[in-house]
Formats: C-alpha cells, structure tokens, sequence
C-alpha cells in the first residue's frame, strides 16, 4: 500500500489536486467581464446604539502598521496575484457612476461645481470666533511638549483648543491649519471649525482645577507659575498679542479616533471596511497634494452626534504644507515613512552616496510657510509618516475621483484659501498659492494621463430630438491639455463585449445615440460604449471609459445604467 | 494460529501525511466558508433595508482560501509582533519610564538614582546629588559590575565647585577598579595573537583636580592624584596566566604594586554646531603628566600625548570624521613604566577590531577617518577605518611597517542632546569585535 511506485502515484494525485484547486482560486480571484451594478449601501447616519469612547495608542498602531501590517502583505497571496494581473480590489462603496455617496464619512462638496471665492473662506465656519474682547477661562493645558496648547471657554460657553506657532515662526502652523481646513472642508470631510485669533493674554484666566501633566509624567494642578512658564513659550505679535488657531469643540460626544483598516465592531452604521472606502483610500492623493502626512490615526476623530450617529472627522491640520507643526517641514516628508525599513537598508548598502532629489531642494523661502515644494512631488509614490493601509488599498480608479476633486480648486478659490491663512510676510501668499497650484497640475497630470479623464456623462435630447451621450474632458477643463489637441473615438459594445461598431468623434463632446443598436436595447439587455480619448501630442489611445446604458421597463428611455474606468 | 498485522511507518511517509492534512484543513475551510456564505446570500434580502446591515468583509472566500497559507506562516511572527506591541503599549500607557524616573528622583529634582552602562566595567547605578554644599556642585556615587562580577567600578566623585567668584573650578574623586579579564600579547608592535595572557588588575585613585575656562569650548584643567595600583591573577583559566610567562624583569609592574603620585595638565577645546550629529565640530585634547612612585620608587615615568578629531561636512548631511592622536611614554633617568601605563592600541577607542591592549610600547601613534551618513531620522550609519602603530620610539619609526589597521561600519542614534548610542563593528588582522557604547563621543 505504500510502496514506492504507490507513493508517486498519491504525490501526483495531491500536486494535481493543489494545482486545480490554486488555478480555481486564481480564476474565482478574477476580473468579471460583465458589469455589475454595486449593491446601494444603507446610509450611514441612521441613529444607532452609543457605543464607548475608545483610545488608540499611537506607538501600537504605528509599530503595526510598520512591521505588523507590511510583513502580513509580503504574504498576502491574493493581494500579490490580483497586484500581478492588474486587478486590485477597488473601493466597496462606490455606486455605479464609481462616486461615493453623502456619508457620515465624506459629503460631496466642490466638485459638484458652484463653489465661490466666500464659500471657500467660509469653509466649515459657522461665525463662532472666540470674542478676544471677553475674558477666556483655560480649563484645560498642555505643558508637555514642544509647542505648548491650552483649551479655554469663552463667556458664550463655547469651547475652544488653542494652538500656537513654534517661537521665531509666526503664521507656520496656525498658517497651514486654517488654509488645510478650508480646503479639506471644501473636498468633501468633516473637519472643525478652525478660526485665526489675535488677542491679548490678559484676557486669559487660569480656572480651577486645570490639570497638567509635568516632565515627569506627574499629573497635578495647574498653578500661576505654570501659566506664566506656558505663555512665556509662545510667541508675542510686535503689538504684544499673541496668534493662536481657535479650534471649537467638535459637535458631538467624542469617541475616538477611526482606524483606516477593518470597521469599528460597535459602530452598526459602519459596515465597509476602512481601507476598502473611496474617500479614504482617495484622500492619499488630496493628503499628498496638501502634503498632509501625519495621516494616522490620532488625527482623526468621532464625535457621536444629537441625531444619534457616529460622524468621522479628520482633525489637526498644523502639520500640513510647509509645517511639521513646530518647525519647518523636514526634506523627507512625503518621500519616507518616518521608520522606512526600504529606505533605511537601500541607504545603509548604497553608504549613502546615492543623494535623492529631495535631498537637494530643502529651502525655506517663507518662515511663516516652511518647506512646501512642488519640485520632485510624486503622488503615487507619495509616503505618509506610517504606512496607510487605505493609502496602500488605493487603485487608479480612487485616484481618479481624488483628481477630480482636486482640480476643481480653481487659482482664484486656491488663493481664497490662502488669504484665511492670514500669513504675516508678504510674498508669502503668492507663493503657497502658486506651490498649490503646481501640486494641483501635478496631480491632475498625473492621474488624467493614467485613466481617461472624461467624465460628467448625461444622457440629452438634441433638436433633432435624437437622443445624444454628453461627458466633458476634466484634463481639457482643468487647462491641462487643450480642446484643440484633443479627440476622441467610441466603440459599441454588446452585453457579451462583442464589438457592434465603432466611431471617430472627433472634438465633439457628443455621442449621437440614434444607431439602430440603441434602439434595439431592451429588457436586461445592456449597450456598452467605450470611449478613448487621444491627444495630438501622444501616439497611443487612452485606455477607455465605458458607459453602460439600458432600457427603463417602466417608462422605455434609455438610461446610463453604470460606468467602469480601465486603467 | 495467524499474527496480527503490523502496519510500519515508512521514510518519506511523514511528509506525505502533512500535505494530506494540509488539503484536508484547506477543504474544511472552504466547506465552512461556504457554509456561511450561503447563510450570508440567504440572509441578504432580509439585511438589505435593514438598519443594522452586516457588515461587509474586506476579504472574499476564495481570497481567504488564497491567503491561508500565507497566514498560517505568518502566525509565529504575528505572534511574536503582538507581543511586541503590547509590550510597547503597556510601556507608553502606563508611563512606566517617566515614573520609574519620577521615583528614582526626589521630589525637589536635586537627587536620584539613574541606571548606567559602560562597556569596560559593565552595568550599573549612579547616585547623584546636586547643589550639596555649593549651588554648582554635583555629587554622583556610581557603582557597575560585568555579569560574571570580573569588571567591576566603585566611584565618588564630585565636581564643578566654583572658587574665586567662579574663576575656577574644583572637585574630587575616589575610585576603586576591579578588572580581572585584563590581557597582555607582548610588547611592541609585532606582539603574537597567540602569545595572549591574561591577568586582573586593581586600582586605587584618589583624585583632585581644579580648572578653568579661559575662553568659550577651552577648559584647562590641573589634576593630582595617587594612585595605587596591582596585577593579580585572572579568573580567566582559557589562557596562560602572565605569572607564568613574565617577571618583573622582562615586564615591570607585573609583580610590584605602583604606588603613583602624579600631576597631570590637560587641555581641552571642543566647539560643535549640533550635538548628536555635527556637521562641523572640532575636539582637541592636550594632556600632560608626572608619575612618581612613591612606594619602592621604582616606576618615576612621564607621559604626553594628544588627541585631535575634526567633523567637517561633506555632502547632503554626510560628514566625515577625521582623528589624529599620538602619544609617548617615557621613563626618568633608569626608572621603569609599569605594562599598564604604556601607550596602547586596541578597542573602540583606538583601533576598532582589536581587544582592549592588544599593542603596547612606550609611544603611540594613531588615524581615523570615519565617514557618516543619514539612514533615518536621528539615525546614522557610517563605515570607518583606523590605523596605528606602537613602537619603542616612534621618532625612529615614522614609516607603515608594522603599523596596525581595523575597518569596519556601525550605526548612531542620536537626539537634539547628543550622542544616545552607538553600535559597531569592526574588522583586523585578528578578527572582528563587536562594540557597544552610550552617550559617548562626537
């Protein structure tokens, strides 16, 4: 029975029953040729049980996501076979036009068009600026670290964290915190209401009861000594006040920060995995573009709300920009996780003498802006403080949406944005304002180069009464490429893929849908058309973007069913 | 009547019957899985509107399936990581450090007790005590020991008394040295790997020393002290013990205690432009003394020497390091130099990848360039290369023969202090030597 010709016979049989069944993975792993319209998912901001406030131990989640989380990739075989074929995991909660719904996450905001100048500088601002002509009560302070914070109640009640500027640094932090408010305010998250104050320190009043914890990690009373040593390390205005971001009290009971991997287990509304949400795995590019890279989950937070829901906020924004929040931007940022085992033993065999780009072009033109570049800016290889397991999920098609809201930041709104950074050295508006603008281009470019950049797809009656596919170029609207350069070309398909015709469109922004194949569409039957997009300046075709149209059964129109971006 | 049959266990049959339960862990699995997702699919039209929707699973089955070899590998190491992380959590939760710290320090902050670690005489604890009987001074007790106890260091000392308005400075020192895995191969510069012998050593100082800083980073320091020295037999039973090989007359000090009076000047300037990795900073030492016996007078010798090291900037953060030092030792008149006072090479000091007096002779010459470059923040490799000579009288010898070379490569950590900790390793014609240091050095 186990003799040796036996033997064979049963390693023969295990390896061919191992290989059908890895090659029936491999296959159920697979890309479906059909399109599938996306499951709705239930609205998030139903009311649910409270669950209790829970705290993440920032050296924990970052040794996990340095070490944990990236030796548990290296031996994710699904994950390195879809990366092999091309067909990564997209995004879970999309729905068939590949956009994310209003959430308790993400609200869509400027890309949906009609954003002025005001609306921008208003941001998430609902006009509760602290009164510096009132007194402010500190409750709360923070005597440890290297930019001291204290948190006051004015004589409204309303509830505010101050943050200052490193010494010898006005406007860095404060800067950049109130700049990169309104602006992930107008791509779509919630963040707090961050107001720029100027104001005399005597109007602050130590309260009772104020609790720090001193050098010796000893909490107790907060007592004058202490508060003149904390306001003796900000820095005074040659007017002698001080400049301090007023951030309010976020609405809600707090309860901690979000993980960008998994889902919180007593959050019920919370059904899509973090890392698997487009506006989190989308939000690589816009946290690149800002040079938002302390991404982690301490800069985050939950509030539960009145209406009975838990609502996500991204917070802290003082390290954005240029700022690192008590200094200058360091070169690496943005190129290296802080702990970055690739870059560390690439450094330790080459001795160093291989000099990165980035290495060279540290400067810090403006204090008050710090070192915000856009030379050498690369969003795809952008690199957050610690790995980012919803940075690291994100495909070409959370780019696209990412893209698409950063080049809806016109010049004029960028340099609204600015202007509520109210920075103290003159150029220096202009110069963040332009820094942004080349970051922005640099996105699009890169992004709208990658996956077609058509978008906006209607369907319109024209005055023939034909029935016509109407999209727009995002690259072409955004002024990176030109309408002049620009064509493109369609292809019907059938349910089955099998190619029906095909046709050159030239610089239209119409497709014509008279061809008698739409109007032979009907019950589950679906049309696909799969447009190409080509530049004067570039030999290839785009890859293509398709439409999915159908028949309505209850009133017989045609509508746009879904549509799929290939990259 | 008929025996019972015996089945055998044959080679080769173990492997088989691993993949056999590998396949069949893998079935069951799947048969499960599918289990639950037929549950899932059937209870979806229920869940669908519901407001309590099941969550959804970042990972297919078939993913799942895919990935289970990978994650039954991965289990020791996720085991072993979480471990780690919850080590490190408790550590940064319950503030284990900054209390422990809190607790080894009285509550005005002017004394405590602090853990310290030296590589020649091993671990320890310091006490310290600021401001006792003057306002500048600092009292500090430390007491180490090796593992085995064959290094051990018992120290008082305290400094930084201020006299004459400040002008000067002063202080004091008791300390009692118990080294017992002290080696000698020879002297001069062709002593043998092979011909090592091993002995321990006990010192006595009692030290007083008063200095100044004429000028910023200058101090000029003068120090007196006696000294009672003695080699006594090793613990160290590997090798031949030095009575066996020498005497008095072929190396002094072996067996005659020295009782040392001596008078030394030093001079230091040290200037640096950002502690823990300077980009451009200079250490300059100047030392100079007297050593008389003042038991059986028969060791009266003098020493000077030098220690130069310059960091300049290289490139993009890349610096190097260059070090010159030298030294002589010389006897008056007939009078002799116990071993233990000549020059030396060897050790992280000098030449990296020997041990700790490897060349010994009356003068001492010795270059390093170490290049330095940043790998992580606050952390930097560099490789290094030192080079060496000790001889009879260097004046007569300044040429490459017999002159002793190491190379080798370490990593710093570093903070806006200083210097936290270096490790590195180094290479010579006698092998290779690991080296570990705290808060020491440029």
């Amino acid at each position: 029975m186990f003799g040796g010709e036996d033997k064979l016979d049963v390693r023969k049989i295990c390896f061919k029953l191992l290989l059908t069944l890895l090659t029936t993975l491999f296959i159920a792993c697979g890309r479906t040729a059909h399109f599938v319209v996306p499951e709705s998912l239930p609205d998030d901001r139903v009311p649910v049980k409270e669950m209790a406030e829970r705290d993440i131990n920032i050296l924990g989640d970052g040794f996990d996501k340095q070490f944990t989380e990236q030796l548990e990739q290296m031996l994710d075989l699904s994950r390195a076979y879809r990366r092999i074929s091309n067909n990564r995991k997209e995004a879970l909660n999309v729905n068939a036009l590949d956009n994310v719904e209003n959430s308790s996450w993400f609200e869509n905001r400027i890309h949906l068009g009609g954003w002025t100048e005001e609306m921008i500088k208003r941001g998430p601002d609902k006009g509760h600026v602290p009164d510096p002509g009132s007194t402010w009560t500190i409750f709360r302070a923070k005597a440890e670290g290297v930019t001291p914070g204290f948190s006051i109640i004015d004589e409204q009640g309303q509830r505010y964290v101050m943050k200052f500027d490193p010494i010898g640094y006005s406007g860095l932090s404060t800067g950049a915190e109130v700049v990169g408010t309104k602006l992930f305010y107008a791509a779509g998250f919630h963040v707090p209401e961050n107001y720029i104050v100027y104001f005399d320190p005597k109007i602050l009043k130590l309260g009772d009861d104020v609790k720090i914890t001193d050098e010796k990690g000893r909490k107790r009373l907060m007592n004058q000594d202490d508060f003149a040593a904390l306001l003796g390390r900000i820095e005074r205005q040659p007017d002698g006040t001080m400049r301090a971001v007023a951030s309010k009290y976020i609405p809600g009971k707090p309860k901690g920060p979000f993980r960008y991997q998994g889902t919180r287990k007593d959050d019920f509304n919370d059904i899509v995995p973090h890392q698997h949400r487009r506006e989190l795995r989308g939000l690589k590019y816009i946290a690149a573009w800002l040079n938002h890279y302390d991404t982690k989950a301490n800069n985050s937070y939950t509030s539960y709300l009145d209406e009975g829901y838990l609502r996500h906020w991204l917070i802290d924004f003082g390290s954005t920009l240029g700022s690192q929040g008590d200094e200058p931007m360091p070169a690496y940022i943005g190129h290296e996780n802080t702990i970055d085992p690739h870059a560390m033993v690439g450094r330790l065999l080459t001795l160093g003498l291989w000099v990165k780009p980035w290495e060279k072009e540290w400067n810090v033109p403006f204090k008050s802006i710090g070192h915000f570049e856009s030379k050498d800016f690369d969003p795809q290889s952008y690199d957050p403080i610690i790995p980012n397991p919803a940075f690291e999920n994100a495909t070409m098609r959370d780019a696209f949406w990412a893209a698409r809201i950063i080049m809806s930041f016109s010049d004029s709104l960028l340099r609204a944005a600015v202007e509520t950074g109210n920075y103290p050295e003159p150029g220096a508006n202009e110069y963040l304002t332009k820094r942004l603008i080349e970051r922005r281009d640099i996105v699009g470019r890169y992004v709208f180069s990658r996956i077609n950049p058509l978008d906006g797809f209607a369907l319109i009656q024209n005055k023939k009464g034909d029935l016509e596919l109407k999209f727009r170029d995002l690259a072409v609207d955004s002024g990176l490429e030109q309408r002049k350069k620009s064509g493109y070309r369609y292809e019907l398909l059938s349910k089955n893929g099998k190619i029906l015709d095909s046709h050159m469109v030239g610089r239209s922004l119409n497709i014509n849908l008279s061809s008698t194949y739409f109007k032979k569409i009907s019950g589950d039957d679906n049309l696909q058309v799969r447009l190409q997009t080509k530049r004067t300046d570039n030999l290839n075709w785009s890859k293509p973007v398709a439409v999915y149209l159908h028949r309505n059964e209850k009133n017989g129109q045609i509508e746009i069913l879904g549509l799929r971006r290939f990259y | 009547m008929q025996k019972p049959v015996k089945f055998k266990q044959k080679a080769g049959q173990c492997p088989m019957r691993c993949l056999q339960v590998f396949i069949l862990i893998v079935f069951t699995c799947t048969f499960f899985s599918f289990g639950r997702l037929v549950a899932q699919e059937e209870k979806k039209p229920e869940t669908q509107n519901k407001l309590l929707a099941k969550k959804l699973k970042s990972k297919s089955t078939w993913e799942k399936i895919l990935d289970f070899p990978g994650d039954l590998l991965m289990l020791p190491p996720k085991l072993a990581l979480e471990t780690s992380r919850e080590v490190l959590e408790f550590v940064d939760k319950s503030k284990i450090v900054p209390k422990t710290v809190d607790r080894l320090t009285s509550d005005d902050g002017l004394r405590g007790v602090r853990p310290t670690y030296s590589t020649r005489t091993g671990a320890g604890f310091y006490y310290f005590q600021k401001s006792l009987w003057q306002q500048t001074s600092r009292l500090k007790m430390t007491a180490t020991s090796s593992f085995n106890g064959d290094r051990m260091k018992f120290e008082f000392k305290q400094n930084e008394f201020s006299l004459l308005n400040g002008f000067v400075r002063g202080g004091y020192l008791y300390r009692y040295t118990k080294l017992d895995e002290e080696s000698i191969y020879g002297l001069g510069p062709l002593a043998e790997k092979e011909n090592r012998s091993d002995y321990g050593f006990r010192q006595k100082l009692t030290e007083i020393c008063l200095g100044i800083n004429p000028i910023t980073n200058l101090s000029i320091n003068v120090t007196g002290s006696y000294e009672v020295n003695k080699v006594r037999p090793s613990h160290e039973l590997e090798h031949t013990p030095i009575f066996e090989i020498y005497d008095e007359s072929t190396l002094p000090g072996v067996e005659e205690p020295a009782d040392l009076l001596t008078w030394q000047v030093n001079l230091n300037f040290n200037r640096n432009d950002r502690p823990g990795n300077p980009t451009s900073a200079t250490d300059f030492r100047i030392h100079a003394g007297v050593f008389n016996d003042i038991g059986e007078d028969h060791f009266d010798f003098w020493r000077a020497g030098f220690d130069f090291t310059q960091v300049v900037h290289f490139f993009y953060e890349r610096t190097l390091a260059f070090r010159i030092a030298a030294e002589t030792t010389e006897p008056f008149g007939d009078k002799k130099i116990p071993f233990y006072y000549l020059s030396e090479l060897g050790s992280e000091e000098t030449i990296r990848g020997f041990s700790r007096g490897r060349f010994r002779d009356r003068d001492m010459f010795l270059g390093s360039l170490e290049y330095r470059y940043p790998i992580l923040r606050m952390v930097d490799a560099y490789i290094f290369a030192d080079a060496g000579k000790v001889a009879f009288d260097i004046t007569k010898e300044m040429d490459t023969k017999n002159l002793q070379t190491g190379y080798g490569g370490g990593v710093r950590v570093y903070n806006s202090g200083g210097l936290v900790l270096k490790t590195e390793f180094g290479v010579s014609d006698d092998g290779g030597r690991f080296y570990f240091s705290l808060n020491k050095g440029l």
